[in-house]
């Protein structure tokens, strides 16, 4: 949790060339996308532009923008995902955290660890990350 | 190779949104609900996916380099946002 009392993973995206950035990403449950980052980190990322389309924010705002592709590492394994180039901070998609749903981690988890969400073992693969910037949404 | 990306998305959103509601959403709307329309703005061109990458990698598959633009059948856009990310934004906009 964050000092906005916003839910926040941490992950490492990579990009194709294979630079990584070390990010913390604000759970977005009206984000239908997979994972939103903003120009700099995509940039620096090196992430290849695929195609524009447009979003709308919660007062219904429009705006245009560019998706992306990107690997994230993902249960130790890299996923290739889109990426929304949007806004000023990541931004964990409801897309992606079904797919981690229903993925590996959706199997029965160690007993200590039934009363958490998946999210959990999501962080673990992101070293050097605050414990206490963890998520644990139960 | 693909798009560089560098053709403003008015431009491409423009002629994308022409050409979807003339030539295309009569094909796809009645068998494609919800799922992703990625068209060449300048062929007409389009591939069909229930995933924006799925579209995305037909597409390309054909035109590496087109300006593209995706839609979402049945949906004003493709994609929402929601209201904590608005707030978070635009107090980071205001700092």
């Amino acid at each position: 949790m964050n000092g906005l009392l916003e839910a926040v993973v941490g992950l490492l995206p990579r990009g194709p060339a294979g630079g990584e950035l070390e990010i913390k990403a604000v759970i977005d449950t009206g984000h239908s996308g997979q994972l939103a980052l903003p120009p700099e980190m995509v940039s620096e990322l090196e992430l290849p532009h695929q195609i524009k389309g447009s979003s709308a924010t919660a007062d219904g705002t429009k705006v245009d923008y560019s998706i992306h592709t990107d690997a994230v590492v993902w249960d130790g394994q890299p996923r290739r995902v889109g990426v929304d180039t949007l806004g000023l901070s990541p931004l964990l998609g409801m897309s992606l955290l079904n797919t981690f749903a229903a993925g590996p981690w959706s199997a029965p988890l160690p007993a200590e660890r039934r009363h958490a969400f998946h999210v959990v073992g999501l962080r673990e693969h992101v070293e050097g990350l605050d414990a206490d910037d963890a998520v644990v949404a139960r | 190779m693909t798009a560089s990306g560098n053709r403003p998305a008015k431009d491409i959103g423009r002629r994308g949104e022409e050409i979807y509601q003339r030539d295309i959403r009569h094909l796809v709307e009645a068998d494609h609900q919800d799922e992703f329309v990625a068209i060449d703005v300048d062929s007409g061109e389009y591939a069909v996916a229930d995933s924006v990458l799925g579209a995305v990698d037909r597409l390309r598959s054909r035109h590496p380099d087109a300006d593209a633009w995706m839609v979402r059948v049945g949906h004003p856009t493709v994609r929402t946002f929601g209201a904590g990310s608005l707030g978070r934004n635009k107090r980071s906009r205001a700092r």
